[in-house]
């Protein structure tokens, strides 16, 4: 039976979590247009399951609904884009005039450090954003992306290398 | 403990992450090292840029509005369903149970062949997109637990994933697939250079013996049990396809 209440207690519980749904789902399309559509599905998708909620961490569950309803959409426009390969390491960003030693990790702006973590490979980028913007635990990282501990923190380590070597000034310039 | 043993330790190690022993070698490591702890310095203050409130994105107003008259009419339509789909529950009950009663006198004949043969070819079909989009794997992984694991929350059943390693099939992983409009739980096993893809459908009918078919150059194996059906699907041999039917028939 459909309960009255269900979407007062939705609004309530999950919806308040929907900038952080926004911002993973906007960190993993890098674009808004997309990051919508995956955060409109994924809204509507939790609604549909509320009701197999079990209750404890609205927002863990939420973000693990975004997180595969991107996939489904990634695997969907893997197929059929052929203009851009996402989670390609090697994704360059066209250059620019900025000198090398000017996109030095010196100041850390926000442009240039948002730009660096977008061309991470999508499987290092999400246990980033997991671990610094939400600051999971490697366990919590786990449940979401469902991989064995040791693989987030593999991942993780080898996320923050690849964007220490962005950020110190690897030819790949910047788009401002 | 070197400097390159420390290196992949250095990112839980700021995390909080590694137990006490770990903790006092990576500190007594650092104590005697500045490369490696400028290295954290480094990564500490890349933790700290991460922080910075402008790197987060925020949603649209628009969007939160959109939403909220997307969810209401999702509720809306919620309320409005409880009753029919009672009754298409009830009606999916008779007409099992009437199938169930029409298949018990001669369960090794061929059932619903109409339902059948369709999604013969809608498996094959699915499977010759798959290999055509080289998209045969969401989850690679040799083990049935982890590929099991995989699919809960991802579908209303939970499909075995039997072992067969001893058969000489390995598990090659797993993708979640669409056949004839219902969702199917795919297996990807790997023999030889072969690759054999295992659909497990919810029943469309009671259950059934195994059964083979045909199409465009793949060899498919059928049958249903409790309420699943099982499709596997390969260019491999018609016999091997067949054996390889009934090792799945007696796992499943």
């Amino acid at each position: 039976m459909a309960n009255p209440a269900k979407l007062a207690r939705f609004e309530q519980t999950v919806l308040p979590h929907l900038d952080a749904a926004y911002n993973l789902a906007r960190w993993l399309t890098r674009n808004d247009h997309d990051a919508e559509d995956v955060v409109q599905e994924a809204m509507l998708r939790a609604f549909r399951f509320y009701d197999t909620f079990q209750g404890g961490e609205a927002r863990h569950w939420l973000l693990k609904i975004v997180r595969n309803t991107f996939y489904s959409w990634y695997d969907k426009n893997k197929r059929h884009a052929h203009t851009e390969t996402l989670g390609d390491e090697a994704m360059q960003v066209a250059g620019n005039e900025l000198s090398p030693e000017e996109v030095l990790i010196r100041d850390h702006g926000a442009q240039v450090v948002r730009d660096a973590v977008a061309t991470l490979a999508v499987e290092f980028r999400e246990v980033l954003l997991l671990r610094e913007f939400e600051g999971y635990s490697y366990k919590e990282i786990a449940d979401i992306v469902e991989v064995p501990i040791g693989t987030v923190m593999s991942r993780l380590s080898r996320a923050r290398q690849q964007l220490k070597n962005r950020l110190s000034g690897q030819p790949a310039g910047v788009e401002v | 403990m070197n400097c390159k043993e420390l290196e992949d330790l250095l990112s839980p190690y700021l995390d909080g992450e590694l137990d006490a022993s770990q903790r006092s070698s990576v500190e007594q490591h650092l104590g005697d090292c500045p490369d490696c702890k400028r290295a954290l310095a480094d990564l500490g203050a890349m933790h700290e840029a991460l922080q910075a409130p402008a790197l987060r994105y925020h949603a649209s107003d628009t969007l939160q509005q959109r939403l909220k008259i997307k969810l209401r009419d999702a509720d809306a339509r919620e309320q409005r369903s409880v009753w029919p789909r009672w009754a298409a529950v009830a009606a999916t009950v008779v007409i099992a149970a009437a199938l169930t009663w029409n298949f018990l006198p001669r369960s090794d004949a061929p059932t619903t062949p109409g339902v059948d043969d369709a999604m013969v070819d809608a498996a094959v079909d699915v499977q010759q997109d798959a290999v055509k989009n080289g998209h045969l794997t969401e989850l690679s992984s040799a083990d049935p637990k982890a590929v099991q694991t995989w699919f809960s929350g991802k579908l209303a059943y939970v499909p075995p994933v039997p072992d067969l390693s001893a058969k000489g099939y390995t598990l090659a992983g797993a993708r979640l697939d669409t056949v004839k409009g219902q969702p199917a739980a795919a297996l990807v096993y790997q023999h030889g250079s072969d690759v054999v893809t295992v659909f497990v459908c919810p029943a469309q009918h009671g259950d059934t013996d195994l059964d083979t078919d045909s199409d465009d150059g793949y060899q498919v194996a059928y049958w249903t049990k409790g309420s699943l059906s099982f499709w596997v699907v390969s260019k491999l041999d018609a016999a091997q396809v067949k054996q390889l039917g009934q090792d799945l028939h007696q796992a499943t």
